[in-house]
């Protein structure tokens, strides 16, 4: 057995030592390591140092508070599930980074003045032989490329994230524009995507009449 | 070993409608869990929803549940699983993103809190320096490595029980368990080595 070899055994020796996993035999394998080279003693001690490290990090303050709102918006969130189950809706999703109760997110108010917006902008502001066609962008879709086609007269104002991500570019636009996938969940619970769905196939039906 | 377990007498207990039993749960496990998915996701805000979503999968769970394993083997895989999916979805979000420091700690509760007795100011500084680097250096560990060191270290599960958390064997366990502490402190006397030059 080379150095390396040696060195790997005792490794892992010295962990199977700190889990108490050692047979008889192994003990006295180690042993004879540990009392034939300082070097390994050396190498003992930095495994020790490692677990107690490790213990004093698990030491780590959860304070009770920090628990405490832990738990109460979990029961917010299981009352919010049972509520979904009785009524048949959706059961409300996991989202990392913060969904909580839907008006705790900072975006949901900006998405739904944004979709009030465009609402407006689609039924009222926009003549339909005025908008360019969405069908380019809808089918380069997987592209991030794809967004500088997209010419939907409103470039660079405040609706333009908005209508990028509603228009169904999803996880890998998101970055590009500041909006999280996370944000796509609630488009989805304001069921918006079905709604701009049957809106783009209306827009190409126009023009192609058109 | 099932029927030894107190937590599976809860969960029984809760699948029976004893909807303080899942309180209970949460009461013991949900600290442990906690640490445990901050060391995996980096990040407390997502740490602290995984909990409350490996709570909502145990809540949902009940009517099936039935005892196979620790509660807790069970619940730590639940948190992983979680954890596991969270990490994609972050990488796929944000590729560019490390995942190694979590920066949004609300500055008032202390970071550690060391048990000693009456240690040196000096003595305590530098333990704290070197918790820190551990910390740092755990979470450059590949994540099987670090998950299956976590629970043997500091959570005490048996590698039995990790094996089913990480849903591999007891050997492989083994191996992780020695090559994450291997790399851990080939880590840290590597950075005590540059700390000690850096001081000349």
């Amino acid at each position: 057995m080379n150095d390396h070899d040696d060195l790997d055994r005792l490794d892992e020796l010295l962990s199977a030592r700190m889990d108490g996993r050692l047979t008889n035999a192994e003990h006295a394998e180690l042993e004879t390591l540990l009392a034939d080279e300082p070097l390994y003693r050396e190498r003992a001690r930095a495994f020790e140092e490692v677990d107690h490290h490790l213990e004093a990090l698990a030491e780590e303050s959860i304070s009770e508070e920090r628990l405490a709102s832990t738990l109460a918006n979990l029961r917010a969130r299981l009352d919010l599930d049972s509520a979904d189950a009785s009524t048949g809706s959706r059961p409300s999703r996991f989202v990392a980074g913060g969904l909580g109760k839907l008006s705790e997110r900072p975006a949901i108010p900006l998405l739904l003045a944004a979709a009030a917006a465009f609402l407006f902008y689609l039924i009222v502001a926009q003549e339909p032989n005025t908008m360019e066609a969405p069908a380019e962008v809808v089918a380069d879709a997987k592209d991030p490329a794809g967004v500088e086609e997209f010419d939907f007269n409103i470039m660079g104002s405040a609706l333009e994230d908005e209508l990028v991500l509603v228009l169904g570019y999803g996880d890998e636009m998101s970055p590009l524009r500041g909006i999280t996938s996370d944000d796509m969940d609630v488009i989805e619970q304001l069921d918006l995507l079905d709604f701009l769905s049957t809106r783009e196939s209306s827009v190409g039906e126009l023009e192609e009449r058109g | 070993m099932q029927n030894g377990d107190p937590d599976i007498r809860l969960m029984l207990a809760f699948r029976d409608g004893d909807q303080a039993a899942l309180s209970d749960l949460y009461g013991k496990w949900a600290g442990p869990l906690l640490r445990y998915l901050e060391r995996m996701v980096r990040e407390r805000a997502t740490a602290e929803e995984l909990v409350q979503e490996t709570f909502i999968r145990v809540h949902g769970a009940r009517e099936r549940y039935s005892p196979e394993a620790r509660f807790s083997t069970w619940l730590f895989r639940i948190g992983r699983n979680l954890a596991l999916n969270e990490l994609d979805r972050a990488h796929r979000r944000m590729p560019h993103l490390s995942t190694d420091r979590m920066d949004d700690r609300d500055g008032k509760t202390p970071v550690l809190t060391l048990v000693s007795d009456r240690p040196s100011a000096l003595s305590v500084l530098e333990t704290r320096r070197a918790v820190s680097r551990l910390d740092a250096e755990l979470s450059e560990l590949p994540e099987r490595q670090r998950s299956a060191l976590w629970l043997a270290a500091v959570e005490g599960h048996s590698y039995e029980e990790i094996a089913e958390v990480l849903e591999t064997s007891v050997a492989s366990v083994k191996s992780l368990v020695h090559r994450a502490r291997a790399n851990l402190a080939d880590r840290m006397v590597a950075s005590s080595d540059a700390i000690a030059e850096g001081g000349r």
